[in-house]
């Protein structure tokens, strides 16, 4: 009888135990934004989403790994890469699965917090639902959201990063775009010689023609590419004459309305040096191009105009705005690991 | 009676036990409740099959006659109509008799459309979700009719668009009275019926020409008006 009593206080400690382990949760590391003094408040909602180092790495290993396409060959980063402001140099137009081509240039991965809406049409309404645009996208992963949820399941490195991340091994679409957002918002460049220019920090030190550029910048640039932003974030048309091979009419293939024929998103300028080339098209490959076509006479509905020598102080301005820690920071790399 | 059995006794007692009300849905075609690999033809004489219906069901609430209001505590409800487990919504304990109106959204709204990564019903791996221009697919009907001049005889309706002048939630309001309380009456479980009959949807459209509308626009926003009428409370034949 005694035996049987002390049986059964073991057995009651043991599901004590048990229930204990069952309840508690992993803890996870918090990995707040850093925003930069005198920038205004990030538009991304971190009550939903709180930042933590397990979901910006899991973030990171979904962005590298070409699991996502349909045939394992496409990474987000086959597009997005990030010793160029994570775009596509030098391709006009990106191309994604089977060699397939789009139809616009890639965006970069900036400053993402800031963003009311992405894509050069804005035809994403938030952050969290930008992946499913390439990952669907039938020249880019051609992929189903679904599909690639059950490839993740089945991924035995994946279930324990979910479980790092969200106490919770099984994959879901919620889940996965919420960590791709981890990862994405961290992307912050904010560290350029404008920038210490700016904090009037060491290595800020402007030449006479970047100041010149700056002030040229400011008259003619800024209403639209605006500080510290270098984007006013609206839609614009900028006087492009229409591609006929793409017959591209911007934000009006959302809106369906005509006034928002051609308009396109206004593209960050900072790391302008590596992003080439330049518009949604990716038509021009050096700035010298795109400064041409905006003096001339129908580009934009007030002319400018520029020298040729203040075109090269606007030009030497621009090259102020490369930030090599965001460019070479090993956080944001591929996860050798 | 070993003591296996009496425990799974007990349990199963739990599970029969009706402490919940229901919302089920049927839904018919005209007097034929529908099923799949079946064809059914319309007011306007156009043989159809379904492959494929599901909507979301948002923002319950019953008025009750004494002007109050209960709300469902799940905003949203993914319904597929051949999937028998997504045709009944468990309600809180509510006296069905004093319930005088039915709300809903058929859709979703649009604060939730703008409200990012959402999950249950509304993660966007369930397939109601556009990827190219954000936003919820608040009704998918696809099928077939020969009448559809389509790559095998297709039709495709994805309606949907949260932004004005496309915003194709439709609010959906019916009145209860005299139509409830069947009460767990063999295989009709407590609750109110709301039937969906989506004859009206096809007495409206014209197949032929319109078969294929998969973005917000002014043909989204038209067939979100004839979606409306499909519904009714279903007052059960004794």
């Amino acid at each position: 009888m005694r035996l049987k009593t002390k049986h059964v206080i073991y057995c009651l400690f043991g599901f004590f135990t048990l229930i204990t382990f069952a309840f508690s949760e992993l803890k996870t590391t918090p990995m707040p934004l850093v925003v930069p003094e005198g920038w205004p408040k990030p538009v991304y909602d971190f009550t939903k989403n709180p930042l933590t180092k397990e979901g910006f790495e899991l973030g990171r290993q979904l962005f590298y790994d070409p699991i996502l396409s349909r045939d394992s060959t496409i990474s987000c980063a086959s597009c997005h890469l990030q010793a160029t402001a994570f775009t596509h140099v030098d391709h006009d137009l990106s191309h994604g699965i089977e060699g397939k081509i789009g139809m616009r240039n890639s965006m970069t991965i900036m400053n993402v917090a800031w963003s009311k809406n992405f894509m050069w049409d804005g035809g994403v309404n938030h952050l969290d639902m930008q992946p499913l645009a390439p990952l669907s996208s039938s020249v880019e992963m051609d992929e189903k959201l679904e599909q690639v949820i059950q490839k993740l399941s089945k991924a035995r490195k994946y279930r324990t990063l979910f479980f790092k991340a969200f106490n919770d091994s099984l994959a879901t679409g919620q889940k996965m775009l919420l960590a791709f957002s981890q990862f994405t918002l961290h992307l912050n460049s904010y560290n350029s010689k404008y920038d210490k220019y700016i904090r009037h920090e060491a290595g800020g030190e402007f030449t006479e023609q970047e100041k010149n550029g700056l002030q040229l910048f400011r008259k003619h640039c800024a209403s639209c590419h605006t500080e510290p932003l270098f984007t006013n974030q609206n839609f614009e048309k900028n006087g492009l004459p229409i591609d006929p091979t793409l017959n591209d009419l911007g934000r009006f293939a959302i809106t369906r309305m005509p006034v928002d024929s051609f308009k396109f998103k206004v593209p960050t300028l900072r790391n302008i040096q590596f992003t080439f080339p330049y518009m949604h098209d990716g038509r021009f490959k050096k700035l010298r191009e795109v400064l041409n076509h905006y003096t001339e006479t129908n580009a934009l509905k007030a002319q400018i105009v520029l020298s040729s020598n203040e075109k090269a102080d606007i030009i030497a301005f621009l090259l102020t705005l490369t930030d090599n820690d965001f460019l070479f920071d090993k956080r944001f790399g591929f996860p050798r690991d | 009676m070993s003591v296996n059995s009496q425990i799974l006794l007990f349990l199963l007692s739990f599970y029969a036990y009706p402490a919940i009300a229901q919302l089920s849905i049927l839904p018919i075609f005209g007097d034929q409740p529908i099923v799949e690999n079946t064809w059914y033809v319309s007011t306007k004489g156009d043989s159809i099959q379904f492959d494929n219906i599901r909507f979301y069901l948002s923002n319950i609430q019953f008025e009750m006659d004494d002007k109050t209001w209960i709300k469902d505590s799940v905003s949203a409800h993914l319904i597929d109509i051949f999937d028998p487990a997504t045709l009944h919504v468990a309600l809180k304990k509510i006296d069905l008799k004093r319930l005088k109106t039915i709300h809903f959204n058929l859709g979703i709204d649009s604060l939730t459309n703008v409200s990012g990564a959402l999950g249950g019903d509304l993660d966007p791996q369930k397939g109601m979700y556009w990827a190219w221009q954000s936003g919820y697919i608040n009704l998918k009907i696809e099928g077939r009719s020969p009448r559809c001049k389509t790559r095998k005889n297709i039709f495709q309706y994805h309606i949907g668009g949260y932004l004005q002048p496309f915003y194709s939630m439709r609010k959906v309001e019916l009145p209860i009275k005299n139509a409830v309380a069947h009460r767990n009456q063999g295989a009709i479980p407590q609750g109110v019926i709301l039937a969906v009959d989506f004859s009206v949807f096809f007495g409206n459209l014209s197949i032929a020409t319109q078969n294929s509308i998969m973005m917000p626009g002014k043909a989204a926003m038209q067939l979100a008006d004839y979606s409306t009428s499909m519904f009714s409370i279903h007052a059960p034949k004794n």
